[in-house]
């Protein structure tokens, strides 16, 4: 395979993980009702996250309400495609099967 | 009417804003990380509280804050597979465009597993060649 194949297929690559990282901010923008839902799942998950650092306590509450406010209300959009980029599609190894379609997909005989 | 579309809109973009709440959040992470860290050695007691603000201060507000911060991300990316995207990319994705032994040049046969198979059983017929067990 020479260079400009590569760089063809590292672009289709690219335009494939871009679609798949922007998926869930599309969803939230065009379902009012998903908006609201992966809020709440963001929310439960941060909460849960810190909790799981410091514990149950007064600590935990003030640094999760400054993390919601920040991941949750704010900046909404980034985090949901953070954390299905992350936790969803690192941790289960997703990306590996969107790389080994796509080479498949152009596979020579 | 255009100037101020456009001024909202670099409003409502507010890159820099942006990157400073995510600085920010990424100070908490790191110092929820240290937190934990240090009560999980130490227990809950003042020389845990001395330690937590110590290392706080050397990885939150140090000139060296880029170098933890940098290093945390590092981690979590590590810790989450972020490598093997590499992997696939620059060693399994070759040998699979290849195509099954052929079409390819040879290092891009070496890449596929038929093709990695297909030397294999090649060096086990020379003389002095492990035997390589049957195909299932």
């Amino acid at each position: 395979m020479d260079e400009r194949g590569m760089l063809h297929i590292f672009l289709l690559i690219l335009v494939a993980l871009i679609a798949v990282i922007a998926l869930p901010a599309v969803v939230m923008k065009v379902f009012p009702l998903a908006d609201l839902i992966i809020r709440i799942i963001l929310a439960f998950i941060i909460f849960a996250t810190v909790r799981g650092y410091l514990g149950s306590g007064i600590p935990s509450i003030l640094v999760s309400g400054v993390l919601i406010y920040f991941l949750v209300i704010k900046w909404a959009y980034f985090a949901a495609a953070a954390y299905v980029a992350l936790f969803i599609l690192l941790s289960l190894q997703i990306f590996s099967i969107i790389i080994f379609g796509i080479g498949m997909g152009m596979r020579r005989g | 009417m255009l100037e101020n579309a456009l001024l909202q809109g670099l409003a409502l973009l507010s890159i820099g804003e942006f990157f400073h709440d995510m600085f920010l959040v990424l100070k908490i992470f790191v110092l929820l990380t240290i937190a934990s860290w240090v009560v999980m050695h130490l227990g809950k007691g003042p020389l845990s509280i001395v330690v937590i603000v110590g290392f706080t201060y050397l990885m939150l507000f140090s000139p060296w804050t880029w170098f933890f911060e940098g290093t945390y991300v590092l981690l979590m990316l590590f810790t989450l597979g972020f490598a093997g995207i590499f992997i696939d990319f620059f060693f399994v994705f070759p040998g699979f465009a290849a195509g099954p032994g052929g079409g390819g040049p040879p290092e891009a046969k070496m890449g596929s597993q038929g093709g990695v198979m297909q030397r294999m059983r090649l060096f086990s017929q020379r003389p002095g060649g492990r035997r390589l067990p049957p195909p299932m």
